[in-house]
């Protein structure tokens, strides 16, 4: 009963916040995804990953929400374009309205619960999660590390500007062909 | 009320999904609106793993939920930075204008 209470409350936090940030302007839509992640995350805990509820919590409303706050301050966005055509948005709420319809298909399923005690044998989630991370999945994690590393050397790489050649399109050196790769051809009638 | 099962939660990140991928085609015009969409669709992708990984009993759904943030974070920061980099060089970020490589 209480479960089921906590359950509504914050889908309908996520939900509406999830409708405003599709709806609201710049600044507005960074602090309604905040919220939905502040939902979700309580969503994890009623799901009991405690661990992911925690990192979601840390890493994405704490630290990369905030970066993405920053991105309207820094770039100076004018407000122009937030009314758009009502046929755009048509469109996309039909979209929307389709791909909710079809993943909605899941009410025709039954799940039934596995017997698979993985979570249960240990009491602790951080921990159960820690030795299925650093055993079964430790090539992947690694890997995690590598992405994140490319990540970072890309984006030092791109922020770079003083001493060293600006990187920007050459949008002729990219489109441009030269004479021996361009090859003229007299069609016939038949292959107009 | 009803006791709350894996379809209360499907449907929920059903919803989130759709709403994501309807501000992707509403937000057209707007990029960074665009990076938020696509944020709010990974974080409903996670909650539908998480559910499944609960009610299986199985915690391969919440250690795939958390690459899917790993790869959340690396994907928006390198785009962010793209866009500043973007910004920095043409004095504005429309999504129209950026047809540069159309040819």
């Amino acid at each position: 009963m209480n479960e089921a209470l906590v359950f509504y409350v914050l889908a309908t936090f996520s939900i509406i916040s999830a409708v405003m940030v599709v709806f609201s302007c710049a600044v507005n839509s960074v602090l309604f995804l905040i919220m939905v992640f502040i939902s979700v995350s309580g969503l994890f805990l009623l799901l009991g990953a405690e661990f992911l509820a925690m990192m979601l919590l840390i890493i994405y409303a704490g630290a990369f929400a905030v970066l993405l706050l920053m991105l309207p301050l820094m770039l100076n966005i004018k407000e122009t374009y937030q009314h758009t055509a009502v046929k755009c948005s048509a469109f996309g709420v039909t979209v929307g309205l389709l791909l909710f319809s079809c993943l909605a298909f899941v009410l025709k399923v039954k799940p039934q619960r596995l017997e698979n005690d993985v979570s249960l044998a240990v009491a602790n989630n951080v921990k159960a999660l820690g030795e299925v991370l650093y055993t079964d999945y430790a090539y992947l994690f690694q890997l995690c590390g590598m992405v994140l590393f490319v990540a970072i050397v890309g984006v030092i790489m791109l922020m770079i500007r003083n001493g060293m050649e600006i990187k920007e399109h050459k949008i002729a050196g990219q489109i441009i062909r030269s004479a021996d790769e361009i090859e003229l051809k007299q069609l016939t009638d038949g292959e107009k | 009320m009803l006791s709350i099962g894996l379809n209360h939660y499907l449907l929920l990140s059903a919803f989130l999904f759709a709403t994501g991928a309807c501000g992707v085609f509403i937000n057209h015009k707007n990029i960074t609106a665009m990076l938020l969409s696509v944020e709010l669709m990974l974080v409903s992708v996670s909650l539908n793993l998480v559910a499944f990984s609960c009610f299986h009993n199985d915690l391969t759904g919440q250690v795939f939920a958390v690459f899917i943030l790993v790869a959340a974070v690396a994907e928006a920061v390198v785009g962010i930075a793209v866009f500043i980099i973007y910004f920095l060089n043409h004095k504005s970020i429309e999504a129209e204008n950026m047809s540069g490589l159309k040819g």
